[in-house]
């Protein structure tokens, strides 16, 4: 079962880990997108409102 | 996405443990072939959807091609290393040796290496379209391994088994994983796309309001 078990680990730990690298992307992505939305909120409103 | 993906590694892994049976020979170590052998099978798959999606690319020029193409390279390169990784250890169980330049396992290493350069000329490139394009050439002539891999065992004489006879338990019990490793590359495969396109339609804002 030994030889199995190693294998099975590897397996696991090399989809897990692309999984985790995938799950991080997503997130900076999402970050980049709010900010990116807020910037476009921001220079959509009047420059009075933004002063305010 | 990483509990979906956990949660099919765990019920693959749990059922290969408890319902596959022992083969007398081997023992315990013959349960990597239900790990190994789809790991082989997605590795080839991915590269081949590569090359195609490259060649796609080639034609139409469209940004949606090199995104599937990407993400499918880097799926790929993930299941040629695992497979790899298995083979290596189940060689050291059935032949006493971790590594040996079999005719499969040499042809096998040899797409690894065109898949790994593949994703370096990605990130070394400044100029994405010359690099898209680049890109499609080497995966277009890295698919030329593919009908070595598969008809290696048959062309040149090596210790790499041929087709191994097998029960039907045994093939239902590979078929059930290859269904389930076949969800998990598909998740990761579509959700990498996802990634490439979002990136791509960020950068496409960012240069607009600069």
């Amino acid at each position: 079962m030994g030889s199995y078990v190693v294998a099975f680990t590897a397996i696991l730990l090399g989809v897990i880990g692309y999984s985790i690298f995938l799950e991080k992307r997503q997130r900076r992505l999402d970050r980049e997108i709010e900010i990116l939305q807020d910037y476009q909120r921001q220079s959509d409103l009047p420059s009075g409102a933004k002063a305010a | 996405m990483l509990h979906a993906t956990t949660a099919c590694l765990l019920i693959a892994g749990a059922a290969v443990s408890y319902f596959a049976s022992t083969e007398k020979t081997m023992g315990d170590a013959q349960r990597i072939l239900y790990l190994h052998v789809p790991m082989a099978w997605f590795g080839l798959i991915a590269f081949l959807v590569t090359a195609i999606t490259g060649a796609l690319y080639l034609r139409s020029r469209e940004a949606e091609w090199d995104y599937w193409s990407q993400a499918s390279a880097e799926v790929g390169w993930l299941c040629l290393t695992l497979t790899i990784v298995t083979g290596s250890i189940w060689a050291h169980a059935a032949w006493n040796t971790w590594w040996t330049w079999d005719p499969r396992l040499t042809t096998v290493f040899i797409l690894w290496v065109i898949n790994s350069g593949y994703l370096l000329l990605r990130g070394n490139m400044e100029d994405t379209l010359q690099s898209a394009r680049f890109r499609a050439v080497v995966a277009i002539i890295g698919a030329l391994d593919l009908p070595m891999i598969v008809m290696a065992t048959r062309w040149f004489r090596g210790m790499h088994p041929v087709a191994p006879r097998m029960e039907p338990g045994m093939r239902v019990m590979l078929l059930i994983s290859v269904a389930v490793f076949s969800v998990i590359f598909g998740i990761l495969l579509v959700r990498r796309r996802g990634h490439l396109y979002l990136a791509n339609r960020i950068a496409l804002i960012k240069q607009e309001t600069d």
